[in-house]
């Protein structure tokens, strides 16, 4: 997104709300989908416990859920300290788009006793010029980390499928850990498509 | 006397009389075995010489007795037929209590002048009447001609006594004759009429005592028996000893305590013929006495611990310090191997749980009259050295249970379409970190609603109570204290002791009894048991601020609670999990600290178990930790230990089925 003062403050609010609720809506959903890929970690983890060593091998995919879904956290964790400061940039470009639009649309008469006016609409519009600069790298830092985030996803469904690799190897407790893998699996591609939709949305308002 | 070597006689006796059992079973199937009858003989030989060593007078004598039965059978003088092994077998169980009586520290009292008068008799070649196991108890020969004895032997109490007693006559009554005795032992030593200082020629009859050696003292009961039957007095003493009773022959004096100066350790007792023995076995093995088993396992306990808490204190670092992540993970394996290692220190086979149950079923089915086959099978499968021994009392009752009250009268199933032969079948079963021990026999079968009745019967359980019971819960009755199903007590059952001795045996063991039965085909008992005690995985849960613990033994499932799923029947709450199981669910909050979680306002999570679903505030984790006694108050029964966490707290593990029992009972919070 381009902080233009050629875009209205309404324009601008219906983007800054847009993405404020995309990312509410996003932030909440996220949370369920990490504590249930969490819960179905730790689920491999009684699995394996309860058969101890004969399933050594899944545990350790076992193991590598729970630190994706650990990793998932702290990409989620990134991606949420890459979105303030773009709202905060969202809400400071909005309250200084509603101060110039103020000061451009006083009636001549006032214009005429405020000498000053022009140029403090120009340090707005410097002001503006930086901020726009700051939302930019701030929505290139939130790309990162949407980047990060996918790449953390990707890695945690490399680790399903090599959970439903083991579990294929292992003789009696196949069923169980197929089931389990396939929950993984499961719950992984929620994310997936949860961050898919959130990072077309976003690009939506920043494009 | 030394007591190490008392408690090395007394392990290594015990490993021999239990293998000498076995052997005699297998004996009934293969009477000619030569590799059979050696391995009793040596058994018995072996028992001998140590007990001498150690001045057990009393069963150096019963042994003796029996090596010489063994002996004959042996050089097939004689052929093994069920009552002489009968008779074998309940003089191994007189040396069984003979070395208890030696492990408290007494010397033992003599075995039972009956069972020696028979076992002695089957060694002269007689044949008592005492085949069928209903007149078992009858010792004596029925139709031997019998004569009144009289003998001075020691008491148990160590005084000594005149025992009269009836006891058979020989059936040659040429053996009355002392001096055709000792012809006949010259004859069997040295061939017909071959001995030294005799006659080639017809001389058996007229000849005369060879003179006795004077340099061998006269020991009858030697522990080297090759060297003593070499020896001409020694022999006569025997045969003396075999006619008259130990030290009764007239004119001889009794004979003070043999004790064999030379005799070796009975471990490193050679013993006559080498056989199957495996060579080189003391190489590979040592004795190591279980307490310092149990220290290493205990000091392993408290490494797992500390490595849990560096684990834990690793990860708060972050990755920060890679050198340090990765001196972690290395420790977690060694520690996880040495736990491994150590753990298998104290793990047996299943075959030591399984040795009794052969003598146990013919026994049983004889009492009974019904024809059995036992099967065992897995008694390679290993389990800690604990659960063996506290399961050994459980599974005979089982057993015995099975014999009694599940297979019929070999009439009664071939009225139902059967074989006339019951099958008994003992299983173990390894899965991952849990044996299952099965025994199944294809019985009748349980018959839930008369478990029912009896239970109303003997006021067990109240009607109203009874009128809510499932039909697994009806069958659970049998694990009730007092429940019977037998009018009559017999000697195996029906005094209603017993399965829940068997069910509190299993749950101390941190384990669990199913019963799963059909009529007419049979039932199943299965007790699934931990593979150790030592470490329990358990799975962490917060309850607000405050961390549990559960064995992950408990655990089937993790899940979301969806709240369209609770519902209110009869006034308890259920929930329904995937389209057909609906669970008890059990709010932990409400339980354990009296406040309950509300669905949708607190953070929530179900944790699936066999006794339903618990409701947690979040699950945290798994850890390998070792549980801590608790001695806090009866009130606290609900949970079976505490541990340490990896954070250091102290963390209460939950005993779900006390605490599920305890609310049925309205005591928990």
């Amino acid at each position: 997104m381009t902080y233009d003062t050629r875009v209205s403050p309404t324009e601008l609010c219906g983007g800054f709300v847009g993405v404020a609720d995309v990312t509410f809506s996003f932030q909440g959903q996220l949370r369920r989908y990490l504590r249930e890929i969490d819960r179905k970690a730790l689920n491999a983890q009684v699995l394996v416990k309860r058969h101890g060593k004969d399933l050594a091998g899944y545990g350790v995919v076992a193991q590598s859920f729970r630190e994706g879904a650990q990793q998932l956290q702290t990409a989620a964790d990134e991606m949420q300290q890459a979105i303030h400061p773009l709202m905060l940039g969202f809400m400071q470009t909005l309250l200084d788009s509603y101060r110039i639009d103020k000061l451009e649309h006083l009636p001549e008469t006032a214009r005429q006793f405020a000498p000053g006016l022009q140029r403090a609409i120009e340090e707005r519009q410097m002001q503006l010029e930086t901020r726009t600069e700051q939302g930019r790298r701030a929505s290139t830092r939130l790309r990162q980390a949407l980047a990060r985030f996918e790449s953390v996803v990707a890695e945690l469904e490399y680790v399903v499928v090599n959970g439903r690799i083991e579990a294929a190897l292992k003789g009696d407790a196949r069923a169980a850990l197929a089931q389990v893998s396939s929950d993984m699996d499961k719950a992984v591609v929620q994310v997936r498509n949860l961050l898919r939709t959130y990072t077309d949305q976003i690009e939506k308002v920043l494009s | 006397m030394d007591n190490d070597i008392l408690q090395e006689f007394l392990a290594e006796s015990r490993e021999l009389l239990a293998d000498a059992q076995g052997q005699l079973l297998r004996l009934e199937a293969s009477p000619d075995d030569a590799g059979i009858l050696g391995a009793i003989f040596r058994a018995f030989h072996t028992l001998k010489g140590g007990a001498g060593f150690l001045e057990a007078q009393n069963m150096v004598d019963w042994c003796h007795h029996l090596e010489d039965l063994l002996d004959k059978l042996r050089d097939h003088k004689l052929q093994a037929d069920g009552g002489m092994i009968d008779a074998i077998l309940r003089s191994t169980d007189v040396i069984e209590r003979m070395l208890g009586e030696m492990g408290q520290g007494e010397n033992p009292a003599p075995g039972p002048a009956d069972l020696s008068a028979l076992v002695q008799a089957y060694a002269r070649g007689e044949q008592p009447a005492t085949s069928t196991p209903e007149p078992r108890a009858a010792a004596a020969p029925a139709s031997a001609p019998e004569r009144t004895w009289a003998e001075t032997r020691p008491h148990a109490s160590g005084q000594s006594g005149v025992y009269v007693e009836k006891k058979a006559l020989a059936q040659n009554p040429a053996e009355d004759d002392l001096e055709a005795a000792f012809n006949r032992t010259l004859d069997e030593l040295y061939g017909q009429g071959g001995a030294p200082g005799l006659e080639p020629t017809g001389a058996a009859g007229r000849a005369t005592p060879a003179p006795r050696p004077a340099a061998v003292p006269p020991v009858p009961n030697a522990s080297t028996p090759q060297t003593a039957e070499d020896d001409l007095e020694a022999a006569f003493n025997r045969t003396l000893d075999e006619l008259y009773g130990q030290g009764g022959a007239p004119g001889v004096a009794r004979a003070s305590a043999p004790v064999p100066a030379t005799v070796p350790k009975p471990a490193n007792k050679p013993s006559p013929p080498p056989a199957a023995e495996p060579q080189g076995r003391e190489d590979t093995t040592i004795r190591v006495d279980s307490a310092r088993l149990d220290q290493a396992m205990n000091q392993v306990g408290e490494l797992v611990l500390l490595r849990n808490r560096l684990s834990a204190a690793v990860a708060r670092l972050g990755q920060s310090d890679e050198t340090l992540v990765r001196l972690a993970r290395e420790t977690d394996l060694t520690v996880n191997d040495l736990q491994g290692i150590v753990m298998r220190l104290r793990m047996q086979p299943c075959k030591r749980l399984f040795q009794s149950l052969t003598r146990v079923v013919r026994d049983a089915s004889r009492n009974l009259g019904k024809k059995v086959r036992l099967e065992i099978e897995g008694e390679d499968v290993e389990i800690d050295k604990t659960v063996i021994d506290a399961l050994s009392g459980p599974l005979i009752h089982l057993v015995r249970n099975a014999l009694d009250h599940g297979l019929e009268t070999p009439q009664d199933r071939q009225a139902a379409g059967k074989s006339e032969e019951g099958l008994l079948r003992v299983a173990a079963i390894h899965l991952g970190d849990k044996v299952q021990i099965q025994v199944i026999d294809d019985g009748r079968g349980m018959n839930p609603q008369k478990i029912l009745q009896s239970a109303l019967s003997k006021g067990i359980i109240a009607e109203t109570e009874a009128a809510r019971l499932s039909e697994r819960e009806m069958l659970e009755l049998i694990f009730l204290p007092g429940f019977s199903t037998k009018d009559q007590v017999s000697e195996l059952s029906g005094r209603g002791v017993g399965m829940d001795v068997v069910r509190s045996a299993v749950q101390q063991l941190r384990g669990r009894v199913d019963i799963a039965t059909r009529p007419n085909q049979g039932t199943t008992l299965t007790l699934e048991l931990p593979l150790t005690l030592a470490v329990l995985p358990v799975l962490y849960f917060r309850l607000r601020r405050q961390t549990y613990a559960l064995p992950v033994s408990t655990v089937d499932n993790l899940m979301e609670i969806d709240p369209s799923h609770v519902h209110s029947i009869s006034g308890r709450l259920m929930i329904q999990i995937g389209a057909e199981r609906i669970v008890p669910y059990i709010d932990l909050g409400l339980q354990l600290q009296g406040v309950p979680l509300h669905l949708g306002k607190d953070p929530c999570e179900g944790i699936l178990t066999e006794h339903g679903l618990l409701v947690v505030s979040e699950a945290v984790g798994t850890e390998d930790s070792v549980v801590k006694p608790l001695d806090i108050s009866a009130q606290t029964s609900w949970y079976q230990g505490a541990t340490i966490s990896g954070g250091g707290d102290v963390v209460l593990i939950l005993d779900l089925q006390a605490l599920t029992q305890a609310m049925r009972t309205g005591q928990a919070a």
